[in-house]
């Protein structure tokens, strides 16, 4: 920009002024073409599909794939707050859905958070061969979601299952685990712990990054190991911290997929107990075709989503980030 | 005093290890208890004669079993997603970031900020009208909805990351083949794609593995109608015929075997670029 105001100063004619006008809207054209797919996608697969959700979200819409929630369809009778209304006071499914989502979030996102950071403080010590248990204990995060299920509900099989024949060689009683409204989402939750490698690594690169120097004076001025973690090694952690927070409760509210494939046919546990928010959402819209009612239940989540993640941005003001902010 | 501070150390190494291999077996418990579950006989896999974690016999021959005509085509249609994907996502992303690391137009930053927005939206909102956008063209049913996104610049995160690699690398070579008269495509295809390498090894590893893994977006365009079955990918196949079809007569030590064959793969290509695929997540991760 400084530049451009430079070249300014030198008288030129309106002709070549208007060439180089010219010249430099085809260079910026040029740069944009490589940019264009994404623009593109942008609009196509975010910004067009985001309006058209809270669209279609005010349309009453019936059972059947054929339709599509618009005037034509529906007629002008079928536009307004009915899906609003079903949301807030009808269907005391969507509490349930945000309980168990809640529950989940609360347990799992802080545990996860010090498990994973323990994990990280052990891989960080310095003995020979650490770089394999790295890679191991990173190994089950790359299961695909689909093996996952198969594999932990023949586990968790209440009858012929390896974890009651387990816990009752050990003398303890026998759980029914997924299959009863009690002991389904503790099940579900012990199952997140063998995928504690994915915050692990970011923990771990985080631990890497705290200054040698910033260690060794804190142990000049006499800190013990406990201090020194508190008072140095946490806080400065803290970007990845906040990452893990942001990142792990909208993974909770995305959740659909592994309880699906855990569960089999009925994706919500036995008496609702697994009913995650965006599983409700995913069978409002493809298991019992209502669209306007799913985007109604999309839309919600995507509020509490934006003010959840706004609110924790607001409050960040403990989250480090370098000398410069 | 010497000595015990040694005899101290030895049994801080000691414990150290005692722990780092404990929770090594935990971690791999969940692909022992896969392997051995899959080379497991019939019944005893069902747990018809007692529950077991190792098998009392070795039927290796399960491995040939699963190779039905379902799973050749549930490995076709995966094949067919994961190869376009591999050749389309690194291109595109290296193209859109190309052009926000050296571009300069209007509107650059403002772009840049939106495509990493779609990061934090949700997929639930979006989800209903791209499905019913598929279904206007006749795609859903189909693999195209897996493919065809990734066109659109392969995603922000390897937009972002691309752009992080491209500014580092020196403008001199850039400004060198400007004064020869190469044009900008020239420029990123003769001189900075080529420096992309290790960035472009690393989309291409990291989309293998999320194309082969996809389970929710394949379950969501896909789906299970009687037309729709043909282009079932791996993880939806599995997932249908094992989970949900109601007869369910497939034994477990098959589906622990067709678990292993899924797996290996991904966990292959994971151990060989492991160190490139933890350096990405970790600059994911740390980008703020």
């Amino acid at each position: 920009m400084k530049q451009n105001l430079a070249q300014e100063t030198v008288p030129v004619s309106a002709a070549a002024r208007r060439e180089r006008k010219k010249i430099r809207l085809r260079e910026e054209l040029g740069w944009f073409a490589f940019i264009l797919p994404v623009v593109l996608g942008v609009i196509i697969f975010s910004l067009y599909p985001m309006l058209v959700s809270l669209w279609y979200s005010f349309f009453r819409t019936y059972t059947g794939t054929t339709n599509m929630p618009d005037f034509v369809v529906n007629g002008v009778n079928n536009f307004g707050l009915f899906n609003y209304r079903r949301l807030f006071t009808l269907d005391s499914e969507v509490w349930i859905a945000l309980r168990v989502t809640f529950t989940y979030a609360v347990v799992v996102i802080p545990l996860a958070l010090i498990l994973s950071f323990l994990l990280a403080l052990l891989l960080n010590s310095k003995v020979k061969g650490i770089g394999v248990f790295r890679v191991i204990y990173y190994l089950p995060v790359i299961i695909p979601t689909t093996i996952s299920g198969l594999l932990w509900a023949d586990f968790f099989d209440a009858r012929f299952g390896l974890a009651n024949q387990i816990l009752t060689s050990m003398g303890l009683p026998a759980s029914d685990f997924l299959t009863s409204a009690s002991t389904a989402m503790p099940t579900f939750m012990s199952i997140q712990l063998w995928t504690l490698g994915a915050s692990m690594i970011l923990w771990l690169s985080a631990l890497k990054n705290v200054p040698q120097s910033l260690i060794e004076s804190a142990k000049l001025d006499g800190a013990g190991p406990v201090v020194r973690l508190w008072k140095v090694i946490i806080p400065i952690c803290t970007p990845i911290l906040f990452y893990n927070l942001i990142t792990g409760l909208i993974g909770a509210l995305q959740m659909y997929g592994p309880v699906m494939t855990l569960l089999g046919q009925s994706g919500a546990g036995p008496d609702n107990s697994l009913l995650f928010f965006a599983y409700k959402s995913y069978g409002t819209a493809f298991m019992s075709w209502e669209m306007g009612y799913a985007c109604a239940l999309a839309w919600f989540l995507f509020v509490i989503i934006a003010v959840l993640t706004g609110l924790a941005f607001r409050t960040n003001r403990w989250v480090y980030y370098g000398d410069g902010g | 005093m010497k000595n015990a501070a040694r005899v101290k150390k030895h049994a801080v190494t000691a414990v150290t290890y005692a722990g780092l291999i404990l929770l090594s077996l935990f971690f791999l418990f969940p692909f022992l208890f896969m392997f051995f579950k899959s080379v497991m006989g019939d019944l005893e896999s069902y747990g018809t004669y007692g529950v077991h974690f190792f098998p009392q016999e070795w039927h290796f021959e399960n491995y040939l079993k699963i190779f039905d005509a379902d799973f050749i085509r549930y490995f076709r249609n995966t094949m067919i997603v994961v190869v376009c994907n591999i050749v389309l996502i690194p291109l595109a992303a290296s193209v859109c970031a190309y052009g926000f690391a050296r571009g300069s137009f209007r509107g650059k930053n403002f772009w840049f900020t939106v495509v990493l927005g779609t990061v934090m939206l949700p997929g639930a909102v979006t989800q209903v009208p791209v499905y019913i956008l598929f279904r206007m063209f006749n795609l859903t049913g189909t693999l195209a909805p897996l493919i065809i996104p990734g066109i659109f610049g392969g995603g922000a995160l390897n937009i972002f990351l691309t752009r992080q690699f491209i500014r580092s690398l020196p403008r001199e070579m850039d400004e060198a083949a400007t004064i020869d008269g190469a044009g900008k495509f020239t420029i990123f295809a003769r001189i900075i794609l080529p420096l992309c390498k290790p960035i472009l090894i690393y989309m291409v590893i990291n989309t293998f593995m999320t194309s082969w893994r996809d389970f929710d977006s394949a379950l969501v365009y896909i789906g299970n109608t009687s037309s729709s079955s043909e282009w079932h990918t791996l993880a939806l196949g599995i997932y249908y015929k094992f989970m949900i079809s109601g007869t369910n007569d497939v034994y477990p030590n098959l589906q622990m075997a067709t678990g292993v064959v899924t797996v290996l793969p991904v966990a292959v290509l994971f151990l060989i670029f492991q160190r490139q695929l933890i350096d990405g997540v970790v600059m994911t991760g740390t980008k703020e």
